[in-house]
C-alpha cells in the first residue's frame, strides 16, 4: 500500500498537509493523524451520524468520505466550534437543555445542527427534527435535543 | 406533597447543573476509542458469514505473512490453549472462536492482530474459511 496521496486539508481553520493511503477514511485521517477525538466514530456504516463534521459547511458523515476527497477544502470538527475560548450558542443549549447524557452522539447533533442554522436561522420544531434525522441518540432522547437547537436558534437571532 | 429542600441546601426537588458536560460538548471526552497507549496494536475479527456451517479448515497463511501482522488467532488454537470455551457471567461457557461449527451469523471464527487498523482488516479479507 505504497501508493499515497498528499493532500492538504484546512481543519478547524489550520492547515495540515499529510501524505495518505487514498482508501483512508476522513474520520480516521481526523482521529488519528490528527489526533482529534472529539469526532466519533459509532456505528462504521453511516447510520448514526456520531462521525459528522463540516466539509465546506455542509454536513458529512466522515465515516463515508475518504480523506482524499477533502484535500483542498475546508473541515469543521466539534474541537473548532466554540470560538476564542466562547461556547458557540449550540454548545450553550446542549448544556442548559440537558441536551446530552453519555455525550457520545454530541458532536455529531451540535455539527448536524450547525449546518441547519446556517442555512435556516430559525428552523420549526419539525425542521429541526429532519436536520437532525441523520444522527441517532440513544441516552437522552430527541425532545431535549430539539429544545438544545431552539435555545441556540434563540440565542443567535 | 412536594418534598423540596431549602434553595440554599438544593438536592431534592432542584435541578441540578451536569458537571461533565463541559468537555463533551467541546469534544474533549476520553471514550475508550480515543485511548492511546505506546505499543498499542489493533484487532479485528473474521466472522462467519453462515448461521449454521461447519468449519472443514481456517487457512490463515496468507494473513500471517502480511507485513504488519502479529498473530492470526484461530478456534483451533485456542483449543490447544484450552481457552475454545470460556465461563461467562452467566454461569455458562461459551465459545470464544468457532471450533468445529459455527451456530450463528457472525460468529467470531479467527482474530487477527495487526499493527494498525486497516493491516488488520486487509489480513482478514486474507484468511479463507472452508
Amino acid at each position: 500500500m505504497a501508493n499515497k496521496h498528499a493532500i492538504r486539508v484546512k481543519v478547524n481553520g489550520i492547515e495540515h498537509a499529510a501524505e495518505v493511503e487514498p482508501r483512508l477514511l476522513l474520520v480516521h485521517f481526523i482521529r488519528e493523524v490528527l489526533a482529534l477525538t472529539g469526532t466519533h466514530i459509532g456505528c462504521d456504516t453511516t447510520n448514526c451520524g456520531a462521525c459528522t463534521v463540516l466539509l465546506n459547511g455542509r454536513a458529512v458523515k466522515s465515516c463515508t468520505v475518504f480523506a482524499v476527497q477533502a484535500d483542498g477544502h475546508e473541515i469543521l470538527t466539534i474541537e473548532g466550534v466554540a470560538q476564542n475560548g466562547k461556547l458557540h450558542p449550540l454548545q450553550e443549549g446542549f448544556k442548559a437543555e440537558h441536551g446530552l447524557q453519555c455525550g457520545f452522539c454530541t458532536p455529531g447533533m451540535i455539527l448536524s445542527s450547525y449546518a441547519l442554522l446556517a442555512k435556516n436561522p430559525h428552523p420549526s420544531e419539525q425542521e429541526i427534527r429532519w436536520g437532525i434525522s441523520g444522527n441517532l441518540c440513544r441516552c437522552t432522547g430527541y425532545q431535549n435535543i430539539v429544545k438544545a437547537v431552539q435555545y441556540a436558534a434563540g440565542k443567535m437571532s | 406533597m412536594l418534598q423540596q429542600t431549602s434553595p440554599e441546601i438544593g438536592g431534592m426537588g432542584h435541578s441540578v447543573k451536569r458537571k461533565e458536560d463541559l468537555r463533551f460538548i467541546q469534544g474533549k471526552g476520553t471514550y475508550v476509542d480515543d485511548v492511546r497507549l505506546p505499543g498499542m496494536v489493533y484487532g479485528h475479527m473474521v466472522r462467519s458469514p453462515y448461521a449454521h456451517a461447519r468449519i472443514k479448515g481456517v487457512n490463515t497463511e496468507a494473513a500471517k505473512a502480511l507485513p504488519g501482522v502479529l498473530a492470526v488467532i484461530t478456534g483451533e488454537d485456542l483449543a490447544k490453549a484450552g481457552l475454545a470455551w470460556m465461563p461467562t457471567l452467566f454461569h455458562d461457557k461459551q465459545m470464544v472462536l468457532a471450533t468445529g461449527k459455527v451456530l450463528f451469523q457472525s460468529q467470531e471464527v479467527a482474530f487477527v492482530v495487526a499493527e494498525d487498523r486497516y493491516t488488520a482488516a486487509d489480513a482478514a479479507e486474507l484468511i479463507e474459511v472452508d
